[in-house]
C-alpha cells in the first residue's frame, strides 16, 4: 500500500515542476523579446 | 563559512511582469534561484485563496522563490539529484549552499524591496534542509518565517524586514 506520504510529495512535486516549466516559458519569451538583463555581482 | 564572493543576477521581463534569476555556485554545483512576483502572475481569485491558505493578505512585492540545479533548468528535468559527474554534495558543501540560499535571498530583498517570499520543499530531505536554515538564520535576518503550510505541510512564507501590514 502506498503512503499517504509518498502521494502528497509526489503532488507537491508536480505542482513545482508546472511552475518551473512556466518560469521557462517566461524566461524564453523574454530573451526572444530581448527584455533580459544581467549584472555580475562581485563582493569582497 | 565563507560567503558566495559573486553570482549573476539578471531581470527579465514578459507580458509587463517582472521576474528576477539568480545563478551562483557552490565549487563545482551551479544553481538558479528564481524569482516570480504573485500578485501580477496569478489571477484575483488565486491570490485570494493563497492569502486565506496562510492567514494574511497578500501584500505588493511578493515572490514566489524556487531553488533547482542549473543542469535541471537548462535540461527542462527539473528537481533533480546530481549525476556522478558532480563531486559529491557533503555537509560542508550543504552548509555552503544554506549560507548562500540566505545571503542571496537577503540580495533579493534589498535589490527589490520583496515584502514576502513563498518556497516549497521538492522532498522531505529539503524540507529538513530549509528548516534548519530557518532555525539558524532566520532571527539574524529578521524574517518571520511560516513553516509546514499547505497541504502537504512542505510549503513557507517568509516575511522579510520589508513587510508592512
Amino acid at each position: 500500500m502506498r503512503s499517504k506520504r509518498r502521494n502528497t510529495q509526489s503532488k507537491t512535486l508536480a505542482r513545482k515542476i508546472e511552475a518551473m516549466k512556466k518560469i521557462k516559458q517566461a524566461y524564453l519569451a523574454a530573451q526572444e523579446a530581448g527584455t533580459v538583463k544581467t549584472y555580475n555581482i562581485s563582493v569582497d | 563559512m565563507p560567503k558566495v564572493s559573486n553570482w549573476a543576477f539578471t531581470e527579465y521581463v514578459i507580458s509587463n511582469i517582472h521576474s528576477q534569476r539568480i545563478s551562483f555556485s557552490v565549487d563545482d554545483h551551479q544553481f538558479y534561484m528564481l524569482f516570480t512576483p504573485v500578485l501580477e502572475s496569478g489571477d484575483d481569485q488565486s491570490v485570494l485563496q493563497r492569502g486565506k491558505d496562510i492567514g494574511f493578505v497578500i501584500p505588493p512585492l511578493s515572490f514566489d522563490v524556487k531553488f533547482d540545479r542549473v543542469e535541471n533548468f537548462e535540461s527542462d528535468q527539473y528537481y533533480q539529484l546530481p549525476s556522478n559527474n558532480f563531486s559529491m554534495m557533503d555537509f560542508s558543501k550543504m552548509r555552503r549552499l544554506g549560507v548562500a540560499i540566505c545571503q542571496l535571498l537577503e540580495f533579493h530583498t534589498t535589490v527589490t524591496g520583496a515584502q514576502v517570499y513563498f518556497a516549497s520543499a521538492a522532498s522531505i530531505e529539503l524540507k529538513h534542509f530549509y528548516d534548519r536554515l530557518v532555525r539558524q538564520h532566520a532571527h539574524r535576518l529578521n524574517y518571520t518565517i511560516y513553516t509546514g503550510l499547505g497541504e502537504e505541510e512542505l510549503d513557507y512564507a517568509i516575511k522579510t524586514p520589508k513587510y508592512t501590514i
